[in-house]
């Protein structure tokens, strides 16, 4: 109950911060519901013990009930003992309550049954508070006997016939009308005598007025109405839910489920560290938890079947009345009783052809015995007769210590196994569990079945450990690829100070100490330690200048694991001792350290600079441990990072996913390994099968979401992205990003994720270009006028920034200011002549653009494609596309120069399906295969281009983006096919590019 | 026994069975959501008369006969919320069509509507925070019946406040409060974490009943990422 954990993320936290910070101390103090009577309070009643009750002496307090004592008493007039129900002081003025009081009294004398407490009189004191004097039972409650079960050596078959007299007389209740609406086995009383008595009818109700019309009505208004009544343990989900409409019969037939649980478990069908904690479940409903528990009981199928129909959710689920339970336990009993009458039998018949043949030879004996030896003889026959009884009850015995043989070998096998093991444990508890149902089903058995019990509670006890052991490796397991993903340490300590704590380790906050005599004593210490090994080097590597937490976890860690090696090594690290790291790797001793540990050692080595002999470590290492995977993980991360085209990083990644098919971690490593290999579609297919095993992996979707933009597979993208995002995580950012980039065609959909990434990730320089490129595609020129201008101010030097300003400037039409801007770069050295001299020309046609277009002046074939650029510069693209057509159509050469703003004008007139849209996509569609022909003549005739070839390709593909996805809206299918294939050509000739690169730089 | 007044489910349904008292906890308890929802959407304050005529259409229509509440049904999978927000929703959207059509009539089809409509939107997210500061509040009803009715509350409700609201150490409010051991206040936070989290979970069961204990924790966690 008191758990350390408040993280600040759950709900608990949020919930109890909001409510706090929203009110003062004054108005939370208002929103308690009153005072409230705490259960101390209740106990701390004396009410004195009255001398006499309506001129009854009274002997003692007999019990408290919820609302009233019952105190013994003498009659004076019979000179019987009797007991005196009164309403508890406290309670006198609750109009309700004393309804509900005089209810019990009538409800009890109107339903004249064994099973129901006879009352003798009904009054009021001179206090005005009711009373009713009853019969007296002297015995215990079925509460008690269950608690007392084994000291009693009652049978389950004992319990069972109690239990079945309970339902005989709820069933004549109900058949009256009446619901009980508390049953639970303290209300029954066992008598002295074996007589039954259903107790406490206070909570009564009548479901059918024609049939006991003397109840008085309920005031829907009362305080006590509005309260849910009845003990929660044992409630049924309607009544919980203070549900009046919906207490029927059913509603006590659930109550009898749950006394049936009881016995046959041992516990309420509802189990809970608190009222209301109780209360919830029996609102809910929520029996799983008792569900297992029979299952696992032993029991009769019949009774198990039986009381899951009883604990039905849903009333109309449950049997219709206490009769039908009534019926089937009757009948579960009598067939109990007849299969022992057959064995009996069968045993008897089997002893009597033995005696006869005893008997034949005792005979024999007794023709030269004397007296003496007659007599002996008939002591021994007595003797056997005896015996003949305890035969059966002997051979359950033996199966009850066979079991329990069994239980306790299996027992000591699942200790000296890993803990994690559950497979012996279950083994062990099934047969402590037949054990003890064996000895339950037999009177007399006690002993047995005590052992069995202890057995059972010493194994469950154990099991739950073991359970943890298991979680807390699964947790283990689980912890390390999330780290490894987490390369900025965002929810780094998070994360781990949680896990820990919930696996028990208080790590934080708790005593140094304590916290590492816990590790040492667990059974998993050493995959604890390594934990702890990894998380201090990330918080160290993450977060060098907070070392609280770093030093605190050496601490931890030198005395859970004392090992001197183990120690030089974290002594090493804490100092950067590269010198001393490298000594380790080199000496003998290592060879004999467990692979986590040699990994630590290497990636240490990393941290410091000393890859190569990192790498060196674990290829060593690797000899030794062949089938490490998270050794092959790091080696293949360490050769990666030298070299992102490592065949052997590849060749690892891809072992560690032939060791590990099923990890979502380790085939999102080899999808990276493809992607930089430029093998995307291996890469997609890989990463659809890391997100099909573990959807909730936010990297496998932004890996996923990254391949499909690059292979120009927006919407694919846009929904990977979407997975990615709806993860959340440290991450997020780059997931908008890739949404933001998968969103081109829609530039403002592009915005705004791209804004949302800068939102959670201010300094991500890739999310800025993002944005930036999202509001090119916009044509929102001012605002990304006003970005660079920011972006200026932090970095002034930045040439390639203030080029970038210049062409915005220009864009928007403002040529001088944008000729001064480069201008000022050539006094700095930095010569941009191709851009002035276009901007220029863009100035010297500006004039007579209008007069040009409308055809009142003579256009030269090679001045159109001036005009369109000027036409597209001013936002009005259909005339712009005009102008490029005839450009292209009087003199193509001269189009080349204005490809970019000729595909621009193209995109955004051509996302619709309209004539004119189709007509600009079929132009751009030309123009586009005769530029990627000249593209490949010119890379062929010309080593040194690929790099400005590479740059086309993109930008072609960034401006058309969705032309090449799969069946955009505004495209008939033999379009997109058309695109679809123009689009492979263009991945293939960049693939070719950059292979002819990488292969040149060698 | 139980310190909810009612649950949420049986106070719907007595409401629209028209037991009186039923229909005041019924307003009582869902007005300020429903007002923040209208003061959100038309930019005005809560305590606005426009504010309360749309406060008050919405319950005429809950309790008409024949009317909204009538027609809830307790096993949709969206829950009461979603229901009372679909409902406030399109009695804003009437009053904001008669608004329009008043306008016309009066002002001429030129004349700018007197409306200043925020977003829908928005209005949505204000009923939604609404409500979870409405459950949230309720969870803490419970708990303060615990934990502020005892001798020692006000000394609770202080370690609460510092940890929760201050965001203190556990140390250091032992140090502060001068507690003897640091136990005592982990102690308390926790019981009142415990205390808290039942009580959310047991509002929360009332307006889902069918849920399992995950997806109950899973409602509150959506939940109070609403607040």
């Amino acid at each position: 109950m008191h758990d350390r954990d408040e993280s600040s993320n759950d709900f608990v936290s949020r919930g109890l911060s909001s409510i706090l910070k929203r009110f003062t101390d004054g108005e939370l103090a208002a929103a308690s519901p009153g005072r409230v009577e705490s259960s101390a309070e209740r106990r701390a009643d004396p009410e004195p013990l009255p001398e006499k009750i309506a001129g009854y002496p009274v002997e003692g307090l007999i019990g408290r009930g919820g609302i009233g004592l019952v105190y013994r008493a003498t009659d004076p007039e019979l000179g019987r003992t009797c007991a005196i129900k009164v309403l508890a002081r406290r309670h006198a003025e609750d109009a309700d309550l004393l309804r509900r009081f005089r209810d019990e009294a009538r409800v009890c004398s109107q339903l004249q049954h064994p099973g129901v407490v006879p009352i003798h009189r009904i009054g009021t004191l001179d206090d005005g508070r009711p009373f009713f004097v009853m019969r007296i039972v002297e015995g215990e409650t079925l509460a008690e006997l269950l608690q007392a079960q084994l000291e009693l050596e009652r049978s389950e078959r004992g319990l069972l016939q109690i239990f079945a007299k309970v339902c005989q007389t709820v069933a004549f209740a109900h058949a009256r009308g009446v619901v009980h609406g508390d049953l639970k086995p303290a209300n029954v009383m066992v008598g002295a005598f074996g007589e039954i008595q259903v107790m406490d009818w206070g909570f009564a109700r009548v479901v059918d007025p024609d049939k006991v019309p003397t109840l008085e009505p309920r005031d829907p208004d009362s305080e006590s109405a509005r309260h849910v009544l009845g003990t929660p343990a044992y409630m049924a989900p309607e009544q919980a839910r203070g549900d009046d409409d919906g207490v029927v019969a059913r509603t006590d037939v659930f109550g009898l489920g749950a006394m049936l649980c009881e016995i046959l478990t041992g516990e309420a069908p509802y189990v809970g560290a608190t009222r209301d904690e109780l209360h919830l479940h029996a609102a809910q409903g929520w029996t799983q938890g008792a569900e297992e528990r029979l299952r696992a009981c032993g029991a009769d199928q019949r009774l198990i079947d039986l009381t899951l129909r009883c604990l039905s959710k849903r009333p109309e689920d449950r049997p219709e009345s206490a009769s039908v339970i009534d019926g089937e336990i009757s009948a579960y009993l009598e067939s109990v009783e007849a299969r022992a009458r057959e064995l009996q039998q069968e045993v008897g018949e089997a002893r009597a052809v033995a005696l006869q043949e005893r008997r034949a030879r005792l005979m024999t004996l007794a023709f030269g015995a004397s007296v003496v030896l007659m007599t002996l003889i008939g002591a021994a026959a007595w003797l056997w007769i005896r015996h003949d009884r305890d035969v059966r009850r002997s051979e359950v015995r033996i199966l009850v210590d066979a079991e329990l043989d069994a239980a306790s070998r299996l027992h000591e096998r699942a200790l000296s196994q890993s803990p994690d093991k559950l497979e012996h444990w279950q083994s062990a508890i099934a047969a402590a569990e037949r054990a003890r149902a064996l000895a339950a089903a037999e009177d007399g058995l006690g002993g047995a079945n005590a052992r069995a019990r202890s057995l059972l509670v010493e194994m469950r006890a154990q099991y739950e450990d073991a359970q943890g052991v298991r979680a807390t490796l699964h947790w283990l397991e689980e912890v390390r690829p999330h780290m490894t993903d987490d390369r900025r340490g965002t929810g780094l300590d998070e994360s781990y100070v949680k896990g820990f704590a919930e696996h028990g380790f208080d790590v934080m906050d708790g005593d140094v100490e304590a916290i590492a005599s816990t590790i040492r004593s667990s059974p998993i210490r050493e995959s604890i330690v390594v934990a702890l090994d990894d998380w201090m080097r990330l918080r160290r590597k993450r977060d060098p200048d907070n070392r609280e937490v770093w030093h605190r976890l050496v601490r931890i860690a030198e005395r859970a694991d004392p090992d001197p090696w183990r120690n030089r090594l974290r002594d090493a690290a804490s100092n950067d001792d590269g010198p001393s790291l490298v000594q380790l790797a080199h000496g003998a001793e290592v060879a004999s350290e467990a692979a986590p540990t040699i990994s630590l050692l290497a990636k240490y080595l990393n941290d410091v600079g000393e890859s190569d002999v990192a790498i060196e470590l674990l290829r060593k290492s690797l000899a030794r441990y062949p089938r490490d995977v998270w050794m092959m993980h790091d080696l293949a991360r360490m050769l990666g990072s030298k070299d992102p085209k490592s065949e052997e990083a590849l060749g690892l990644q891809l072992a560690a996913t032939a060791l590990r098919p099923d990890s979502p971690h380790m085939l999102t490593d080899y999808a990276h390994g493809l992607i930089t290999a430029r093998a995307f579609d291996r890469a997609e297919a890989v990463l659809d099968r890391a997100v099909s095993l573990d959807p909730e992996y936010q990297r496998a979707w932004r890996y996923l979401s990254w391949v499909r933009v690059s292979r120009g597979r927006l919407k694919r993208a846009a929904r990977a992205a979407d997975e990615a995002i709806a993860r959340g995580g440290a991450f997020e950012f780059e997931a908008l990003r890739l949404r933001s980039q998968a969103s081109i065609a829609t530039p403002a959909i592009a915005v705004a994720y791209a804004e949302r990434a800068l939102e959670l990730q201010p300094e991500d320089e890739s999310s800025r270009l993002a944005l930036w490129s999202a509001l090119e595609s916009a044509r929102e020129w001012t605002r990304l006028e006003n970005e660079h201008r920011r972006e200026l101010e932090k970095q002034p030097d930045d040439t390639t920034l203030l080029a970038s300003l210049a062409w915005i400037i220009a864009y928007q039409l403002r040529f001088d200011e944008a000729l001064d801007v480069f201008r000022s770069l050539a006094e700095e050295g930095v010569d941009h002549g191709a851009a002035v001299s276009r901007i220029q020309r863009w100035q010297g046609f500006v004039g007579s653009l209008d007069a040009a277009t409308a055809g009142e002046i003579r256009v030269g074939p090679d001045e159109w494609a001036w005009y369109a650029d000027l036409r597209w510069l001013q936002g009005r693209a259909r005339e712009a596309m005009d102008l490029y057509s005839k450009a292209w159509t009087e003199n193509r050469s001269g189009f080349v120069g204005h490809f970019h703003y000729a595909m621009s004008a193209a995109a955004a007139v051509g996302r619709t399906s309209s004539d004119v849209a189709r007509n600009a996509r079929d132009r751009a569609h030309e123009w586009l295969t005769v530029e990627l022909s000249l593209g490949r003549e010119l890379a062929k005739g010309d080593e040194r281009t690929p790099d400005s070839l590479v740059g086309w390709v993109r930008m072609v593909r960034k401006i058309l983006g969705d032309y090449f996805d799969e069946a955009p809206s505004f495209m008939t299918r033999e379009e997109s096919t058309s695109w679809q294939s123009l689009g492979a050509e263009l991945v293939s000739f960049e693939r070719d590019l950059l292979r002819r690169k990488h292969s040149s730089g060698r | 026994m139980q310190a909810f007044d009612s649950t949420s489910w049986s106070l719907v349904l007595g409401a629209a069975r028209a037991v009186p008292e039923e229909r005041d906890r019924f307003c009582a308890r869902y007005e300020p959501v429903i007002r923040a929802y209208f003061s959100a959407r038309w930019r005005l304050p809560v305590q606005h008369d426009r504010v309360s005529d749309g406060s008050q259409e919405v319950f005429v229509r809950c309790f008409q006969p024949g009317g909204a509440l009538e027609r809830v049904d307790p096993k949709r999978p969206a829950g009461f919320r979603a229901y009372l927000r679909g409902l406030v929703s399109n009695v804003a959207s009437e009053i904001e069509r008669r608004r329009r059509r008043r306008a016309v009539v009066e002002l001429g089809p030129d004349s700018e509507l007197c409306d200043v409509v925020g977003s829908a939107r928005t209005a949505s997210a204000a009923f939604d925070h609404a409500w979870a500061a409405m459950v949230t509040a309720e969870a803490w009803r419970v708990v303060a019946g615990r934990m502020l009715t005892k001798r020692e509350g006000s000394e609770r409700l202080a370690v609460l406040r510092m940890r929760y609201v201050d965001g203190i150490k556990p140390r250091e409010i032992q140090r502060e409060l001068g507690f003897e051991d640091v136990d005592d206040v982990y102690r308390i936070i926790a019981t009142g974490r415990y205390q808290f989290r039942i009580a959310m979970l047991s509002v929360m069961a009332s307006y889902y009943p069918d849920l399992s204990p995950l997806e109950l924790e899973e409602k509150c966690q959506e939940l109070t990422e609403l607040l």
